[in-house]
């Protein structure tokens, strides 16, 4: 795009206290060279007087309260380039104040709720305390996290009880900080209802801190749940590890008889319509439960998992 | 739509200092209400902190040294103007507590794999918590989490549009909650004004989105002292283009892990300035200004572009792993081992503010304190700014806490009420958005009150500025009546705030006959330690500017000149 | 051109008509293969997925699975699974790049008389089929175009996200792949929102109601749309939205009614195989008359 050229807008408006309904309104602008979304909705308030609400504070992505979603995408309004064509919306999954503005307490009480603050092992010896860049590392990759709500707002599995990317990248924050000796796996699975995350990387997709949301926080949670043997998580865990390394091709059956125990009978039902329709064979049935699937050489798989365990000590 | 609330404490502003005071009072036991512009933590100064002065000393001796050493630096940060005794005082605990109190909230200070704090080589004077151009960000949202843990109230997006007194002394204020349009008519034994450096009344600055000058204004329809405000200094190495990374700084600070510091080339190439001509200023912000001026003067460069900023020189693994600023390199497609950012000055930091007491941040008025940026005690800097919100909380506590609550004044409450919801209108129809004339007097400020001033641009800046009242107040109106964000309500006060606040600062600066520090004026060149080492302070009486001076006190540092060429002297 | 096929769990355990439809498609186009049925499973993403528990172990079962496709002397292992396409050229990338962790590894290969070089590409069926094979000559290949159908593509999750670690060969927020080749196959792409959305299969076995209400609302959506048929690369995502429908309707409140094909059973139809011999009477949505109107 040249100078001289425009970029229209299509923008999401609602104000919930006085419009029947949302509506889409567009909008046209100068463009410069390297605009930013941002800049494109102050030149909608300032060169054209028309009111719109959204929020930023520091235009260079530390702040992290201007995000927006582009084009189906979630942004940070003051990092994305402005693209020709836009259609602008508030961020999803959170409610809306009005226009392009998002409330943020909910997500403030989420993470409270966690309680994410620092909670020290020892007590603080005095600055400067014995820390490596080596150790403190994983913790130092949430400290990138400003908040902005861009991971949750993507996020499928949230709602009255899964706490959300954000929120638990907050809690990872001290989680993996060695200082820490809080609660953290109990909180993330009791409180933050960890379980309920469907591991789609769509909060790793959306950080435009590239924080690996899902593989270090949210997985770094889950090894903690699983190190200390919280709840049936931790139990699906072990129950998959041990059937990888005795069957090799991991047979739903057992996985599913093993992991939930006495509550597959809640499957008996729908087990039994899989059967009648030939979804699943009563063969394949009865050899999951007797645990007879294996693989050909699975047993190579029992040394490859004890060569590497000695090769640790 | 008008709530009444009380509190033992009223702290106005949530960065480093009124987070602290905040803080610090209610864990003493007082009843606090926390009163934010912007969203705690996300907006204001406190969040642009990008690196934080070091100090590794291994004995007393060193530290007395090092004291020293802060203080020969200190009073070139603050061109003499500074309150030294209060510099001696936040110094030490700058030096002796700040550091273990942000490990103790959890922050990190940037460590190497061996665990040495990692700083810049071989200087030692500056250090990270963790990324250069995050350090106040992190600690600020440390702090949020501490204020939030605490369920210490907390209104934000909520801005005070005017204190309250009751026989001189303030004892509340007005607060309009643009988040959900509701007016608060608080009451409070103490309010502490804590609201930051008012720097957003130029086209560029560094203040957020919600900047507007308030704190000046507030302070002084309350009867208070403002003191040296026509001391604007202007950051130099912040981003031309786009207008939304207008706030980068690419600071002339040592950087990590080596003594290299981006350097800055003007229109034909030529390097005019590396922060390393100053190697014992680990903070050159001011001879930048004055090498920049320069290259205006000579053409070579504009105050909004013209001028660039190269990292060309330094190790691309440095820039990498430990700056917050690289990815915009990348992001516009530019390598910083190849190309240069052009860039463009801002309105940052100001010694000058609201005239306080070093010892107990009290202003002159009763009831009223100034914590932080806000004050005249300091240019800013996050240690000085966490240390008077520590003192203020710990002074309210001694002092005030067993006081009663007065009543404010009831008229005058409600004529501050029928001031706000008055502005509550879409008439008339075609009329200007309040923040459209925020834009015109920004404008104007650009335009005549610029780094470089003069008698004749200065009283153009007060004719435009009357212009603007005049013409455009009247036709000012909301884009809507949603009382959901409406950020047109604030805005509207804020003009209202901003161009009283842009009369002061020139009537200030046109009374100052002198150029020092970040304040230069064409007609007066010189920095002139022998008449104008002097606080230029100014208070409403009657309803109208007064403007004396009172002598400086230099306790512990002294100026080594007494009038010299601006160029001449490095501060 | 000669792949490695690695056929994972679902196809060599709960969806059999996956491996048979992708065999008989592979004869049908002309692809030279060899199977790795000795290979363990990718790891998964089951909470997480296997690389929770133990890292190391997950690394190393699936080095001993690209070790066994470098043995076949091979350029490309295929696989037809989002999942395996994600864990398997995601550990592919790390064991490339890590020299220690590539030794230890290694190590522990060794012990079965395996050594993983770093020489393969993982490659996921539908990128077989658009980039080697190209999608003018499965165009040819076609003897009876799809062109009755309205086709849904789910991509699954995992083929698409991270972005960077698949080099972002589709856009994660608007994947185009799956959509050109069902239209190349003469079929109608159906769009809609849900397309490159997630199933929930991954938190199915400790939390299903989530999964049971995204696959509802994608199955919806696509039905609202006017789909006839959805068709996924994935047969973990085939899982949630075929055997797992009904409960998904119960769950959303609604009728669900339409038939999840595999992706070589789409390929398969158009190039002239039969409902038969791609097992499509496997599925729990019954899929018998797209097989008729795909011959039609």
């Amino acid at each position: 795009m040249t100078d001289n050229e425009f970029v229209r807008a299509k923008i999401f408006r609602f104000a919930p206290d006085i419009d029947d309904a949302p509506r889409y309104e567009t909008f046209e602008v100068s463009h410069e060279p390297n605009m930013r979304v941002l800049d494109v909705l102050e030149r909608i308030i300032h060169e054209q007087g028309q009111s719109l609400a959204y929020r930023w504070f520091c235009g260079v992505k530390k702040c992290g309260a201007c995000g927006v979603q582009v084009n189906g995408r979630p942004v940070l309004a003051c990092w994305e380039p402005a693209e020709p064509e836009m259609v602008i919306e508030p961020l999803p999954n959170h409610q809306i104040v009005r226009d392009l503005v998002v409330d943020r307490q909910d997500f403030d009480a989420r993470t409270m709720s966690l309680d994410p603050l620092l909670k020290r092992k020892e007590p603080y010896p005095g600055f400067p305390e014995p820390l490596t860049a080596t150790e403190m590392a994983p913790a130092a990759e949430m400290m990138d996290c400003i908040e902005c709500l861009l991971c949750t707002s993507m996020c499928p599995a949230y709602g009255e009880k899964f706490a959300g990317p954000a929120a638990l990248v907050q809690l990872a924050k001290t989680a993996l900080d060695p200082r820490d000796g809080g609660p953290r796996a109990g909180t993330a699975y009791e409180v933050g209802h960890i379980a309920e995350c469907v591991s789609c990387y769509e909060c790793t997709q959306a950080c435009p801190t590239d924080i690996r949301v899902l593989e270090h926080a949210i997985d770094g949670l889950r090894r903690q749940i699983v190190a200390q043997d919280i709840g049936d998580v931790a139990h699906h865990h072990h129950v998959y590890r041990d059937l990888t390394v005795r069957q090799g091709l991991v047979s739903p059956v057992t996985l599913m008889l093993r992991s939930k125990g006495w509550r597959v009978l809640s499957e008996l039902p729908h087990a039994i319509v899989l059967v009648i329709r030939g979804r699943l064979l009563l063969k394949g049935l009865i050899d999951g439960l007797l645990n007879r699937n294996r693989m050909r050489n699975v047993e190579e798989l029992d040394v490859i998992a004890r060569a590497l365990q000695e090769d640790q000590t | 739509m008008v709530q009444h609330v009380r509190a033992d404490v009223l702290v106005i502003g949530g960065g480093g200092a009124g987070a602290r005071a905040a803080l610090e009072a209610h864990d003493l036991g007082l009843d606090v209400l926390l009163v934010v512009k912007g969203l705690l933590g996300k907006s204001g100064c406190s969040i642009f902190a990008g690196s934080l002065d070091f100090f590794s000393s291994e004995s007393d001796e060193q530290n007395e040294e090092a004291i020293h050493k802060t203080m020969e630096f200190l009073g070139k940060y603050t061109h003499y103007l500074g309150d030294q005794e209060y510099l001696l005082k936040s110094t030490h605990f700058h030096h002796e507590e700040f550091w273990a109190w942000l490990e103790k909230l959890g922050l990190y200070i940037l460590r190497d794999e061996r665990g040495a704090i990692v700083t810049d080589i071989p200087h030692k004077t500056q250090a990270w918590a963790p990324k250069m151009g995050m350090s106040g960000a992190t600690l600020m949202n440390a702090l949020r989490k501490e204020v939030l843990h605490r369920k210490i109230r907390l209104l934000e997006e909520t801005s005070v549009t005017a204190l309250l007194q009751k026989d001189g002394r303030v004892v509340g204020a007005v607060a309009l909650d643009f988040l959900h349009g509701e007016i608060y008519v608080i009451q409070a034994k103490a309010v502490v004004l804590a609201t930051g450096h008012s720097n957003h009344l130029s086209k560029r600055s560094t203040g957020t989105r919600e900047g507007a000058a308030n704190g000046w204004v507030l302070a002084y329809n309350a009867g208070a002292q403002l003191q040296n405000i026509e001391m604007q200094w202007y950051h130099v190495s912040d981003v031309r283009k786009p207008d939304a990374w207008m706030r980068l700084h690419l600071y002339p600070n040592p950087l990590p892990g080596t003594q290299d510091r981006a350097q800055l080339f003007n229109s034909n190439g030529e390097m005019f300035f590396d922060g390393n001509m100053y190697p014992e200023n680990p903070v050159p912000y001011i001879t930048q200004l004055k090498h920049l001026l320069r290259q205006v003067q000579e053409g070579k460069a504009r105050f909004d572009g013209g001028y660039f900023t190269s990292y060309r020189h330094v190790d691309p693994e440095i820039m990498d792993k430990w700056l917050h600023q690289t990815q915009f390199f990348h992001k516009l497609g530019l390598d910083p081992a190849r190309d240069l950012f052009e860039n463009g000055i801002t309105w940052h930091m100001n010694v000058g503010g609201v005239r306080a007491n070093g010892d107990t941040m009290e202003t002159d008025v009763p009831g009223l304190y100034a914590a932080g940026s806000v004050a005249a005690l300091i240019t800013g800097g996050l240690p000085n700014v966490v240390y008077d919100g520590m003192i203020v909380a710990r002074h309210i506590n001694e002092h005030v806490r067993s006081q009663p609550w007065l009543e404010p004044d009831s008229v005058q409450a409600e004529a501050e009420v029928k001031r706000l919801t008055d502005l509550f209108t879409t008439e008339p129809v075609n009329g200007r958005l309040p923040a459209q004339v925020k834009g015109q007097i920004r404008d104007v400020m650009w335009e005549h009150m610029g780094f470089l001033k003069s008698e004749q641009g200065m009283q153009q800046g007060l004719a435009s500025l009357q212009r603007i009242r005049e013409e455009s107040l009247a036709d000012m109106r909301l884009g809507t009546i949603s009382r959901r964000y409406n950020a047109d309500w604030v805005d509207a006060v804020d003009v209202q705030d901003m161009l009283d606040a842009c009369e002061l600062i020139i009537r200030f600066s046109l009374f100052r006959k002198e150029s020092r520090g970040g304040f230069y004026r064409e007609d007066y060149p010189v920095t002139d330690n022998v008449n104008w080492l002097q606080h230029v302070i100014g208070s409403r009486e009657n309803g109208e500017l007064k403007l004396s001076t009172k002598p400086v006190e230099l306790l512990y540092v002294k100026p080594a000149h007494e009038i010299a060429d601006y160029f001449e002297v490095d501060y | 051109m000669k792949y490695a096929y690695y056929p994972g769990c679902s196809a060599l355990r709960s969806a059999v008509e996956l491996d048979a439809a992708t065999r008989r498609a592979f004869e049908r186009l002309g692809i030279e293969w060899i199977t790795l049925d000795d290979a363990a499973c990718c790891g998964s993403r089951e909470c997480g997925g296997l690389g929770v528990e133990d890292e190391d172990l997950q690394l190393a079962i699936n080095a001993r699975t690209l070790a066994m496709a470098e043995q076949a002397d091979v350029q490309t292992m295929v696989n037809v699974c989002s999942t395996c396409q994600l864990a398997l050229s995601e550990d592919n990338e790390r064991l490339k790049r890590d020299d220690v962790l590539r030794a230890r590894i290694n190590r522990a290969l060794d012990k079965v008389g395996l050594v993983y070089e770093g020489n393969i590409i993982v490659k996921h069926l539908l990128y077989v089929i658009i980039d080697d094979i190209g999608l003018e000559r499965i165009g040819e290949l076609v003897t009876s175009p799809l062109t009755e159908l309205r086709v849904a593509p789910f991509y699954g999750c995992h083929l698409l996200r991270p972005g960077n670690v698949h080099g972002y060969r589709d856009d994660p927020y608007d994947p185009r792949s799956l959509g050109e080749l069902i239209q190349v196959l003469g079929a109608t792409e159906v769009r809609y929102s849900g397309a490159n959305k997630c199933c929930g299969f991954h938190a199915l076995m400790v939390r299903n109601k989530p999964a049971l209400r995204m696959s509802g609302q994608h199955i919806k959506e696509a039905q609202d749309e006017g789909a006839d048929v959805m068709v996924t690369p994935c047969p973990l995502c085939h899982t949630m939205l075929d055997a797992y429908q009904p409960r998904a309707a119960r769950e959303l409140g609604t009728r669900l009614n339409l038939p999840i094909l595999h992706l070589p059973q789409m390929i398969g139809l158009a190039i002239g195989l039969s409902p038969d011999e791609l097992m499509m009477e496997r599925h729990l949505v019954p899929t018998s008359h797209i097989g008729v109107r795909a011959r039609a």
